[in-house]
């Protein structure tokens, strides 16, 4: 991924820091010419790792942003020093974290939170707006319906979709790979996917897809 | 929000807005609120054009009193004004939540953006979305403090019984003779409420090993039992509370599976919700994932029972029978829990 907020040193990844002096999660920061870059962990944040694994994506400084899933924050902060000016709107189910958000959320101007079910994308339409890139992240049994329905109402035509497919959350029986087969499959009936990639070591049975609208 | 309204129309926003309606009666209005604006368009053939959007931010910002509700009024201000001096009825407004096809919506999204500007249109949405998220985000669920009170009983309890084992340790070494006393209960409140000496003449004890320790060492132990004691009687506090808040959310549920099981069941389910909606072959298998997770991967012998197991019907029915018990409980259970989910209060 190229993006002027990203860099890398050797094999770590780092995102130009939108509050400077302030971190997120106790990750470290360096400086670079004078500017703040936090530390972007592979092994806490399922986009960083696919980046390492050079997943073929783009995320641009302008692009405004849908995170489905977005938890305590971890990742979607990432995601705010990446479009640093653009938007990003982070669903969130789970009222406990969802105060986590809400507090990240206060801090910067990029980023605003929705306790909303993703699984009942109308219930947040009044709030968002056609987006550029759909990231989600919700470890559901139905979790590629969940992202088509997103993506139908909310990515702009041309737009990227990120997928991270816990194989785990469909089926614990059956072997993932037979799962991201045939999740592949279903995103390809909709879809262009652009590129996919299973994200071990850093998460395990984790796979990630990247699509076009 | 109503006099709000009548402010906008007042001042003249929207006087070309109703000129055009009433030129065109006959066309189809979708009514957008992006928190900040409301936006009417008029769809001609498959293009749609923005006829009009009132720009209602800066006197919400103003007034201060953003939130889901006060929108909601807004837009039902809104619609009854078209109904009323428009004659455009509830059938030709559309919200968007309603529309069916995300093409339209996508269209929808994108004419409003273009129209109000990328920055303002999320800038403002930020700050609307600030106030409304916080109201939901600081209201009080009953299910989750009871949760919460359940896991501070499990942990009150493990902390006194670890503070009950050092007592009796500390015994060893002071009076052993006290030991002979079982119950950690009776034995610590008794040493908080008088000298060894005579709990030793009360319970008809011996007293050959009983010593007198330093004075700094007899106050560590006196300190000891106190703050078991301490813990102990915060435990029945929270106990009774717990059990009191458990029957108000489920009275039915309550009264079947004892309020501690009812609270346990909740506690696993993670909230009231998910715990209703569970089937109660479930229900009856709460608790026991561990010896079903095992089941199925290695064979062996299907669980009965999770937590119900600590239920009276249960304990006092035969060994060869408790599995049918269980099963008729849980039943019992899921009914009740969903008597007790849809029934309540505003619900
Ligand atoms: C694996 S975590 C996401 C971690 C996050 N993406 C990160 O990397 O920082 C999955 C999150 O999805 C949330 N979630 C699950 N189902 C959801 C739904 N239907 N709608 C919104 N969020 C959901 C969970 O509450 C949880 O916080």
């Amino acid at each position: 991924m190229e993006n002027k907020n990203l860099i890398r040193r050797g094999n770590k990844l780092f995102t130009k820091n939108l509050t400077p002096g302030i971190n997120v999660y106790g990750e470290d920061t360096i400086f670079v010419d004078g500017v703040e870059y936090r530390y972007w962990d592979p092994f806490r944040s399922k986009l960083a790792a696919a980046i390492l694994k050079n997943l073929d994506v783009e995320l641009k400084d302008t692009d405004k942003v849908l995170y489905l899933g977005a938890a305590s924050g971890t990742t979607i902060s990432h995601v705010s020093d990446l479009v640093n000016r653009g938007f990003v709107f982070g669903v969130e189910i789970s009222k406990r974290v969802a105060k986590q958000l809400y507090l990240l959320s206060m801090r910067r101007r990029n980023l605003a939170m929705l306790l909303a079910d993703a699984n009942k994308p109308r219930t947040y339409i009044k709030y968002v707006p056609l987006v550029d890139f759909v990231y989600q992240d919700v470890a559901q049994k139905n979790q590629v319906e969940i992202f088509k329905k997103n993506i139908s109402l909310y990515l702009k035509k041309g737009g990227l979709g990120f997928l991270a497919l816990k194989a785990k959350s469909i089926d614990v029986t059956r072997k993932p790979k037979a799962i991201y087969r045939e999740v592949y499959k279903e995103l390809l009936s909709e879809f262009d996917v652009l590129d996919y990639k299973v994200i071990a070591p850093f998460q395990k049975d984790h796979c990630v897809f990247v699509v076009q609208k | 929000m109503g006099i709000f309204f009548l402010n906008l129309l007042k001042i003249g926003t929207c006087n070309k807005f109703i000129n055009y309606c009433c030129k065109h009666k006959t066309v189809v209005y979708i009514l957008y609120s992006n928190a900040d604006s409301i936006f009417v368009f008029h769809q001609n053939k498959d293009k749609l054009e923005l006829i009009h959007s009132s720009e209602i931010f800066d006197k919400l910002r103003s007034l201060n009193i953003v939130n889901e509700e006060s929108i909601n009024k807004f837009i039902e201000n809104y619609e009854r004004k078209l109904e009323d001096e428009l004659g455009i009825g509830k059938s030709k407004i559309i919200d968007i939540s309603e529309v069916e096809d995300p093409a339209l919506i996508n269209q929808i999204l994108a004419e409003a953006s273009n129209r109000v500007g990328d920055e303002k249109l999320f800038s403002e949405t930020k700050f609307v979305l600030e106030r409304i998220e916080a109201d939901k985000l600081k209201r009080i669920d009953e299910d989750k403090l009871i949760i919460q009170y359940n896991e501070t009983l499990d942990q009150l309890t493990k902390v006194w019984n670890i503070l009950a084992k050092r007592i009796r340790e500390f015994l060893f070494v002071k009076s052993p003779e006290l030991t002979l006393i079982s119950d950690d209960e009776l034995l610590i409140r008794e040493l908080n409420a008088a000298p060894v000496e005579s709990i030793l003449e009360k319970y008809k004890l011996p007293n050959n090993l009983t010593i007198n320790l330093n004075p700094q060492d007899e106050e560590e132990f006196k300190e000891l039992i106190a703050l078991a004691v301490e813990v102990h009687n915060r435990l029945e506090r929270t106990r009774a509370l717990l059990s009191e808040k458990v029957q108000r959310l489920m009275p039915k549920t309550s009264s079947i599976a004892t309020p501690i099981i009812a609270a346990k069941l909740l506690m696993l389910a993670g909230s009231f919700e998910k715990l209703a909606m569970m089937p109660s072959s479930r229900i009856q298998l709460l608790g026991a994932e561990k010896a079903l997770f095992r089941y199925l991967k290695t064979g062996g012998k299907l669980p009965k029972y999770g937590v119900l197991f600590q239920h009276p019907d249960i304990l006092k029915s035969d060994k060869s029978k408790r599995g049918k018990v269980a099963r008729k409980l849980a039943s019992k259970i899921s009914i009740a829990l969903k008597q007790d989910y849809f029934g309540r209060a505003g619900h």
